[in-house]
């Protein structure tokens, strides 16, 4: 599967553990307040934290990373392009007030359901999970592109916004590089199951 | 692919240059000495986000077709740069949303990885040489902008592009993986989803950002 990566294999696991928990960890941290947040600055921060400091679209983000690695090449790189290209488009049609039914549901229902994916290492054909990814990408796009704040530059908040969907199914990608070993894809399976908890915490409104 | 195909594309794209709505002037100081012009022009090309991310678009696409790639089409950029000045002089309209179109249509092959003729990445060079800078300059007259921000404008675009392709060029060889050129690939995919954002802001709010 990682014929890809060829600089990732079981030799360098530790360094990648401990790279997946200091971005794990990085996501954990508290929002500073101490900056008021108007301008290009604040438009790109804004825009990078939006997608961070909301669970629902964390999990998912990072389990479309997790499922590409399930699946293998292609899937691992053709996933995480899918994605962002599909939520721009969501997130245009959020901006110019374009509704969309169902969002919130929409959004908890990707985390259940990829994380489900991952959970049980379900194949799926490469079409299908590109079709299945980018539906899901729509709602998540549309929630970011509907709370597009005004008071910051929308040029940056899209770049920030982009930019930290990237990263996050970059870490996706870094844990399932676990996969090559018995004890990572145990992991890797249970980052699955808890990513489908948190989606159905937040189906069920407990979240 | 033959020149006439060319030919069409580049015509095609002036027709659409001529036809897009207009909209107010960009405002920089046209007045000061050479060196202050020469930073004003480099200001406008370096904090102007919708010109930086359609040239570093530009940039990455010309290194995924030819790791040597702007060396075989950086004078048709520079043409382009010239060419642009004397097209804003001309009056046109504003080339936003001509802009954003290039933009889509270089970090979409980008992302795509696709193989052009070279014939059209030296057309595609030369039109994303011109539209920069007829969006930084239109509604001026040539006789308003200075010689010293024209320079620091191209000198900007110039060094943007070179920034771009010389990173990319420079990570194939020295990690020679191929997720690299992946990794390039999923930029140029955020690049589409940045410019899309960016077209609908415009749309929805003109003006804002």
């Amino acid at each position: 599967m990682l014929k890809m990566l060829p600089c990732i294999e079981l030799r360098y696991s530790s360094l990648w553990v401990a790279a997946v928990f200091a971005v794990l960890l990085v996501s954990l941290g508290e929002p500073a307040l101490a900056h008021s947040g108007e301008g290009h600055s604040g438009g790109f921060i804004s825009g990078f934290l939006h997608p961070i400091f909301g669970w629902d679209h964390v999990v998912a983000m990072v389990a479309v990373g997790l499922w590409g690695a399930v699946l293998g090449s292609p899937a691992i790189w053709i996933l995480p392009i899918v994605f962002p290209l599909v939520m721009a488009f969501g997130a245009a049609l959020g901006i110019l007030g374009v509704p969309i039914p169902f969002i919130e549901v929409g959004i908890a229902l990707s985390g259940l359901v990829l994380g489900l994916l991952v959970a049980f290492l379900i194949k799926a054909p490469m079409a299908a999970a590109a079709v299945l990814v980018g539906a899901f990408a729509i709602f998540h796009g549309h929630a970011h592109g509907t709370e597009l704040p005004q008071a910051v530059s929308a040029y940056t908040y899209g770049v920030g916004f982009v930019i930290a969907t990237g990263l996050l199914h970059a870490a996706g990608i870094l844990l399932g590089t676990l996969m090559g070993s018995q004890v990572g894809r145990y992991v890797v399976r249970g980052s699955g199951a808890l990513i489908a908890l948190v989606g159905a915490a937040f189906l069920m409104g407990f979240a | 692919m033959s020149s006439r195909w060319s030919c069409a594309l580049v015509g095609s794209i002036l027709i659409l240059l001529l036809c897009a709505a207009p909209a107010s002037a960009h405002s920089f100081k046209t007045d000061g000495g050479l060196y202050e012009l020469f930073l004003e022009g480099n200001k406008a090309a370096f904090l102007d986000l919708r010109i930086v991310i359609g040239v570093l678009a530009a940039g990455l696409l010309i290194v995924l077709w030819d790791v040597e790639g702007l060396v075989k089409v950086w004078l048709f950029f520079l043409l382009g740069n010239g060419a642009g000045v004397l097209i804003s002089a001309a009056g046109v309209p504003d080339p936003s949303f001509v802009l954003y179109g290039l933009t889509l249509v270089c970090a979409l092959g980008a992302a795509a990885a696709v193989s052009l003729p070279a014939i059209w990445m030296r057309g595609l060079a030369f039109i994303m040489g011109a539209v920069p800078v007829v969006a930084i300059l239109f509604d001026h007259t040539l006789g308003d902008v200075p010689i010293g921000f024209i320079l620091g404008l191209a000198f900007g675009l110039n060094l943007v592009l070179a920034t771009a392709s010389g990173l990319v060029a420079l990570t194939f060889q020295h990690i020679p993986y191929d997720w690299v050129r992946i990794a390039w690939r999923a930029i140029g995919a955020w690049l589409v989803a940045i410019t899309i954002m960016i077209l609908a802001v415009e749309l929805a709010i003109p003006k804002a950002g």
